[in-house]
């Protein structure tokens, strides 16, 4: 979807932080510490679609899967708050059923891929480094191939891989932590009474450069992003300071650090980041 | 032929071979059997992993390889930076996984245990020549099968598909299930 807040050339980011639904649920299971046979259904629901709604405030393309998981998820919600049918010969055992069994198994099925994935990747990265005469392992890669998540994303491609992260979890954490910043500074905004109109210029270009000074200015300890975040003037100006990172992240001007999983997120300013370019052009 | 003699012959044939050397192809071309090829190769293996130097002789996709060690990468890579091979993405690995180990698997198989379409990854997985249509099945449409291929095996650094790591179990409250 275009960039519409700003004056910029219209441009796609997409912001793939979880590999589907299935994926971002689990997420959420361990960051709220919750039980997976046992999910505190009315919570979970919620959480997952305050993270939807700060990717729709982010006029992000939310795929279908997402939202067809969110209409599940209410759908159980309400099934649980049905009374129980009392056990009798003449219900039929669908309907005696806890409403959360079946996501609970597909939650476990995908998990024990997941993991599985995880190991096989780590022999990957060993085996990657292993190169005969005719090439790496597998052999040399077809024309065709090699674009996975290598170099920069262009205009349109996804912003997954993060220059640089550190830390405990993967990439995809760090972005999901990032999204939940922005998601509770904008339920901050929407929480406070209706102030003054601030008239200020909100291009993502401005956001850019105001963000560049603040990250040289911390360049030996990281900028806080929430902290940075908190800083808007208006709820507007805090989605497209959000914007102003990603464009950033794409440029490979910045790296993110995060101590711990679901910890504050850091900022670092690469060298060379007063040459930031034109956001949409490469 | 002595047993040194094999083990130099075959060391010759793993330099110049272009895929991993099956100890049955290696055994045709010298003319042995099959069963002393593999000691041979073994062997070789061996006084490869013993000698610590910039080079070792692996077995992976069912045959044996001689490649450089881990640690020489970075050099590796200054010398021919288009060797650098990309990691694969989260989704690419998942439903590597899915089929790995569940093969046969079609699209629909797939996406079931993902929860979203896997299209694009399966293509993708082809184009790599890590996934590979081996067959339909039987029913409404025919869905295409997909399984693994050798170069899977290569590129994760198995000897066979018995080599994969154990899927971690699915427990239901401390029963195992599955």
């Amino acid at each position: 979807m275009p960039l519409s807040l700003s004056g910029s050339p219209a441009y796609t980011v997409r912001l793939e932080a979880f590999e589907g639904p299935l994926d971002l649920l689990l997420h959420l299971i361990r960051r709220e510490e919750m039980d997976v046979y046992d999910i505190p259904i009315a919570r979970i629901t919620q959480q997952y679609l305050e993270h939807i709604e700060t990717l729709a405030d982010l006029d992000l393309d939310t795929a279908s899967e997402f939202l067809l998981m969110a209409a599940t998820l209410m759908d159980i919600k309400s099934r649980m708050l049905l009374p129980r049918p009392v056990e009798s010969e003449f219900i039929d055992e669908e309907a005696q059923a806890d409403p959360r069994q079946e996501l609970v198994r597909r939650l476990l099925e995908y998990r024990r891929y997941k993991e599985a994935a995880e190991q096989l990747a780590d022999r990957a990265a060993v085996a990657r480094r292993a190169h005969s005469r005719y090439g790496g392992p597998g052999g040399p890669l077809p024309p065709s191939g090699g674009g996975v998540g290598q170099g920069r994303p262009g205009p349109g491609e996804p912003v997954g891989g993060i220059a640089g992260a550190s830390g405990a979890g993967s990439g995809e954490g760090l972005l999901a932590s990032l999204v939940s910043a922005l998601g509770e500074v904008l339920r901050e905004f929407d929480q406070r009474p209706p102030g003054e109109i601030v008239r200020e210029t909100l291009t993502v270009a401005d956001k850019i450069a105001e963000l560049v000074s603040a990250l040289l200015e911390a360049k030996d300890r990281g900028l806080d992003f929430l902290a940075f975040l908190r800083r808007a003037r208006s709820r507007r100006a805090a989605v497209v300071i959000f914007l102003a990172l990603l464009e950033l992240m794409r440029q490979g001007r910045v790296r993110l650090t995060q101590e711990r999983p679901f910890g504050p997120v850091l900022v670092w300013a690469q060298t060379g980041i007063e040459h930031w370019g034109w956001p949409g052009r490469d | 032929m002595a047993v040194e003699r094999v083990k130099s012959a075959l060391e010759a044939l793993l330099l110049v071979a272009s895929e991993p050397l099956s100890p049955r192809r290696a055994a045709t071309i010298i003319g042995l059997p099959d069963a002393q090829a593999r000691t041979c190769l073994r062997l070789l293996m061996d006084d490869y992993h013993r000698r610590e130097g910039g080079l070792d002789v692996i077995e992976v996709g069912g045959g044996f390889r001689l490649v450089t060690r881990p640690e020489f990468d970075e050099f590796v890579a200054r010398l021919e930076p288009s060797r650098a091979q990309p990691p694969l993405s989260p989704a690419a690995v998942e439903t590597l996984a899915i089929v790995a180990y569940n093969q046969p698997q079609t699209r629909m198989d797939v996406e079931g245990v993902r929860g979203v379409r896997c299209e694009g990854v399966l293509a993708t997985l082809v184009d790599r020549g890590l996934v590979e249509e081996v067959g339909r099945k039987e029913g409404p449409g025919r869905p295409i099968l997909y399984g693994t291929t050798r170069r899977f095996l290569e590129f994760f650094g198995l000897r066979d598909l018995s080599d994969l790591p154990p899927l971690p179990k699915a427990t239901n409250r401390g029963e195992e299930v599955g």
